[in-house]
């Protein structure tokens, strides 16, 4: 060793502030004798002002600021920042004793193989031992050796150690360069006891110095929380990696186990054992996942094991995600079925997506219906016995009030064979067993009655404010996403100049007459006998769907010979029909939800509307539903609450041409809002955030500036 | 939110709801409401009564694994007695949040263990993939 040497001192800090301005002073005033002292701070984040205090207040500290709250990861950009002899690691909520370096330094003299070298690290408000070491003290958790001790002549001699404590240690860089670089998914706690096993496998000697002292605020700057997370979770890890045949026994032992805490410890493990195939050859693997085969279920249960051992795989890149989505009407050509095959199209290259169906249903009969190629999806039928044994074609949940058992068990359990559960069409009984779950709520039919599972669910979406808000008020429950369904209805020959006198109103006829078809043929009728002149030439036309039999398709004939104007039905229209419509229309109406005091009798969303919008027409709807999120009152059209008010609103819009084209455009800008590519967008954020929870890592978050407060 | 304050706010809205349905005059909503209520609390505490006397026994999901050679522990099994009441493994504090890593290269044979995997994957009887 040369008679100088060059040492820095690394130290990390996260809002800690209060501590640096005595760990700083204490630093600088140690005998540095024929020492060259170099001093980096790197801050992991803080908003507490440290990073402009320390370099007001210290300018001769070099700060480097982490773009990571993460322990681990500040060392490796300390150590990979600096060139010296040798690096010392300390902690910040603290104030070292003059010899703190000499005191290293006598240590490391001993022998060139001593790779690191620990403090004897004092409690600071009294003469009580946090560390001169540490070793393992139960099944793998490990303990500071003199921990609350008095200091006494039983620590005053160097010795040599198992493994030492990351609060307060110098290493050699050549130590540090043979080890390589700290693992930074510990984060925090333990990645001292990770790097100690490393270096005694690298031939490295481990020491403790009794006369380089430290005194230490214990715990000052981290919660009791946090560390017991952390060493819980990074225990399992610190053995997966180092001791992999004994990561099993260790289960019962872990605190998530003992806490009941098993979505950490069902989490923590996956993880582990994600580390060991990357560490480990597949004897060692293999022999480790067949013991999780036979205790796991101890521990997790066998739905649970399942489950983990499943997410191994994708965790482990060894197959693609699995999605599945449940429709138990998806033999039936609805708004709900076309909001989930868009769902299906999007994700089908991504995913292997397959479609759960209680009936007989070709996915090739979607191309028709919807004009989606759902080739890529796989399905299943799953008979439910419960509504084959009452000869119910289609599941409803409403009938399964009093039984003991749930007939939806039988999805559930088909649920396991996912990785995201999509329950696309509001069966609230069907409990999710994936590793993900969502549900999409089209609108809260049913309260919460029996075998109610929905609060079970990861992600609840809705289509939009409406369902959103009598999720709340039925269900009690916050919603964690809406994806406004995808409406793609442009026609680019639809022109805001191009347009005839007619007012369109596109719904089903429903045999309830829910969509007030009569309703508006009256007010047209009556809006014809009061204003002549102002409707001379103007039509009213009704398109939707219908089914054979349909009564109410007899009182819109009824209505529409006894109104005596200008008024058309078309049941059942084209596709191109119906664009062809909506680029004729100059007006377009909307009446669901009149008068009606059944939240499920108003339009929870209003598709037509918004397809409307596509086309240039201007919007006349009711005020109540969805049709409030999607018209802006006065900019992109109206909103009406009586009859009366639809009359005169759309007299206003009749006969101001002006007006009309303006509000058009506005209506189909704001129609933009509403389409495919806006869905797919949204959709994506949602898969992102359940990738995460498949795939994802822990990180810990960085805090506002409040939180940190 | 805590489960008492949260039983005590599901309180507080159904009474809120019952007094403006009978402030407005609307009796026959007030009926459905309340006749509704009702029946999912006798749901509930029927539920409770199944589960708690009956559900171990009467398991119509109780899934077939192979027996295990160590000692049966003390955690309830997954029967449906578990899938009706609650998650699979309920959250629990975690300080941290997720982020998503690059892959990382295994050390172990990737076909050995997708193979062992599947063979333990095999051993359970709870697919019913087609």
């Amino acid at each position: 060793m040369s008679n100088t040497v060059s040492i820095t001192a690394v130290t990390v800090t996260f809002n800690g502030m209060a501590f640096l301005e005595g760990f700083l002073n204490s630093l600088f005033a140690t005998d540095q004798q024929g020492i060259h002292l170099e001093v980096i701070l790197v801050d992991n984040g803080s908003t507490d002002g440290t990073v402009q205090w320390v370099r007001e207040n210290f300018p001769q500290v070099r700060v480097i600021e982490n773009d990571e709250n993460n322990y681990a990861k500040a060392l490796n950009v300390a150590i990979a920042n600096s060139a010296s002899d040798f690096v010392a690691i300390t902690n910040n909520d603290a104030t070292v004793h003059p010899d703190w370096l000499q005191g290293f330094l006598t240590v490391f003299r001993r022998d060139d193989k001593i790779g690191a070298v620990q403090s004897k690290i004092l409690f600071s408000d009294s003469n009580r031992i946090n560390s001169v070491g540490v070793q393992e003290v139960e099944h793998f958790y490990f303990g500071d050796i003199g921990f609350d001790l008095e200091d006494s002549s039983r620590y005053s001699k160097p010795k040599e150690r198992e493994y030492v404590t990351g609060g307060s240690v110098m290493f050699r860089r050549t130590c540090l360069e043979d080890v390589g670089p700290w693992d930074e998914e510990f984060i925090m706690f333990m990645e001292d006891v990770d790097y100690s096993a490393r270096c005694r496998a690298k031939g490295w000697k481990l020491w403790y110095s009794p006369s380089s002292i430290l005194y230490h605020q214990y715990h000052g700057s981290s919660s009791q929380a946090l560390c017991e997370y952390f060493c819980t979770r990074n225990r399992l890890r610190f053995v997966a990696k180092h001791f992999p045949l004994e990561l099993v026994a260790c289960i019962p032992t872990s605190h998530f186990f003992q806490k009941g805490e098993l979505d950490n410890l069902y989490r923590s493990l996956l993880h582990a054992v994600q580390e060991m195939t990357t560490c480990h050859d597949a004897a060692t693997v293999k022999q480790v996942l067949q013991e999780l085969r036979a205790r796991l279920p101890e521990y997790l249960g066998d739905v649970g094991t399942y489950m983990f051992f499943s997410h191994l795989e994708v965790l482990l890149g060894l197959r693609k995600i699995r999605v599945g989505i449940y429709d138990h009407a998806g033999h039936f050509a609805g708004g709900g079925q076309r909001y989930v095959a868009e769902m299906a199209d999007h994700m089908q290259d991504r995913y292997d997506v397959g479609y759960i169906f209680n009936n007989d249903v070709e996915l090739s009969e979607y191309k028709d219906w919807f004009d989606l190629n759902l080739d890529r999806c796989s399905m299943k039928i799953i008979k439910i016995p419960f509504f084959e044994d009452r000869n119910r074609y289609t599941a409803d949940e409403g009938m399964v009030l009093g039984e003991r058992t749930n007939p939806f068990d039988i999805i559930a359990k088909e649920t396991l064979n996912y990785d995201i559960f999509i329950n696309a069409n509001m069966l609230g009984k069907v409990n999710p067993l994936s590793a993900v779950s969502i549900f999409v709520c089209h609108f809260p039919d049913q309260e919460r009655t029996r075998f109610f599972q929905v609060d079970k669910y990861d992600h609840l979406v809705i289509n939009g404010d409406y369902t959103g808000e009598w999720v709340k008020r039925r269900w009690n429950m916050e919603p964690t996403r809406k994806l406004y369904p995808p409406v793609n209805m442009y026609n680019p020959q639809s022109n805001p100049d191009d347009k005839e006198k007619i007012i369109l109103s596109v719904s089903r006829f429903e045999i309830s007459g829910s969509k007030k078809q009569v309703e508006m043929i009256n007010t047209f009728a009556e809006m014809v006998r009061q204003y002549p002149e102002e409707t001379r030439d103007w039509k009213l036309m009704l398109v939707g769907g219908s089914t054979p039999g349909n009564t109410y398709i007899e009182e819109v004939e009824r209505a529409i010979a006894n109104a005596n104007c200008n008024i058309e039905y078309k049941a059942n229209a084209a596709v191109s029909e119906i664009r062809d419509f909506y680029r004729r229309a100059a007006i377009f109406w909307h009446a669901c939800g009149l008068d009606e005091e059944r939240p499920e009798r108003v339009e929870h969303f209003g598709m037509t509307t918004v397809e409307s919008m596509q086309n240039c027409c201007v919007p006349i709807v009711i005020d109540g539903g969805g049709q409030r999120e999607i018209v802006e009152h006065g900019d992109s059209g109206f909103r009406f609450s009586t009859l009366e008010e639809l009359m005169a609103l759309s007299l206003t819009v009749m006969g101001d041409r002006h007006q009309c084209r303006r509000m058009a455009e506005r209506a189909y800008r704001r129609s933009g809002q509403f389409n495919r590519k806006v869905f797919r967008e949204n959709l994506d954020r949602l898969l992102a955030d359940a990738e995460l929870q498949l795939l994802g890592q822990d990180v810990l978050p960085r805090p506002s500036a409040s939180e940190a407060a | 939110m805590l489960p008492k304050n949260r039983k005590l706010r599901y309180v507080k809205d159904r009474a809120s709801n019952a007094y403006w349905l009978l402030k407005q005059g609307d009796f026959k909503r007030f009926l459905e409401r309340l006749t509704g209520e009702v029946e999912f609390q006798l749901g509930s505490v029927r539920d409770r009564v199944i589960t708690y006397a009956e559900a171990r026994s009467q398991g119509q999901l109780s899934l077939q694994s192979q027996p295990s050679q160590e000692a049966p522990a003390a955690v309830p099994d997954l029967d449906s007695e578990y899938i009706d009441r609650r998650k699979i493994l309920p959250p629990s504090y975690r300080p941290t949040q997720f982020k998503r890593v690059a892959p990382v290269a295994m050390q172990a044979d990737a076909e050995e263990v997708k193979a062992e995997l599947r063979a333990i994957l095999s051993s359970f009887n709870v697919r019913e993939r087609g």
